[in-house]
């Protein structure tokens, strides 16, 4: 099975890239690949627990749910949350599933996947 | 096997982390075989006026591990720069060289 790797640096609600980053991830799953996503820089605020609802707009968190759901794995820069303020909950402050890591993280990721995308 | 992989910094010092953060990469994955490439307003990052306080280490580390910091001859010319402005332990490579070396590379990790 092949896999296909993400280097996500986007937070959410300010372009599309988080939403072409899930979009690329589902059909990647569709196919039967395996993904694997790490969230550096601001592409870690993707993951955070209660971001509101709004009509007509894609939730990021709800989106990345489904993904961890259908089997995709997600990594977490710890700085990256360290910095932005998202540790002081523990583990509650990010959804279930996604997984704290660090930059040797994106060095597995690479030696891991046939394709490395990188999305800013 | 491991692969090639080639940072390549797009992106300035100042304004933004992300050389900085292309640098922490590079030490990262340097058990493969890495090298770094530095096109566009990142060249600005080794220059030897820049305040490198924030990857300084990270360079060091690089030199000191020969992971080659290749600097893109055309992107510092268009910029009025030239070799004498960069810091030690760069290297400045013609437009063509740097394209070869993107080229090579199983996987390039953009900043």
């Amino acid at each position: 099975m092949s896999t296909i790797g993400f280097l996500f640096f986007s937070g959410p609600y300010q372009s599309e890239s988080p939403e072409t980053t899930i979009e690329l991830a589902k059909a990647a799953l569709e196919k039967g690949m395996n993904v694997k996503i790490f969230c550096y820089m601001d592409a870690v605020n993707c993951v955070k627990v209660g971001q509101k609802k709004v009509p007509g707009v894609t939730n990021i968190e709800e989106q990345f749910r489904e993904l961890i759901a259908r089997g995709a794995e997600v990594r977490l820069c710890t700085l990256c949350m360290l910095v932005r303020g998202m540790l002081v909950g523990g583990t509650k402050a990010f959804i279930e599933g996604a997984k704290r890591a660090g930059t040797p993280d994106i060095a597995d990721i690479v030696e891991e996947s046939d394709r490395v995308l990188v999305i800013s | 096997m491991s692969k090639k992989i080639v940072v390549i910094l797009t992106k300035p010092p100042h304004g933004s982390l992300y050389p900085a953060e292309g640098l922490r990469v590079a030490v990262a994955v340097s058990a493969s075989e890495t090298k770094v490439v530095s096109i566009g307003d990142s060249v600005y990052a080794f220059l030897k006026e820049t305040d490198m306080m924030l990857y300084k280490h990270h360079l060091d580390f690089l030199k000191e591990t020969e992971i080659p910091v290749l600097i893109d001859k055309d992107s510092l010319e268009t910029r009025g720069l030239t070799q004498r402005n960069l810091v030690e332990g760069v290297t400045v490579e013609e437009h063509s060289e740097i394209l070869n070396t993107m080229a090579e590379a199983d996987a390039t990790l953009t900043f």
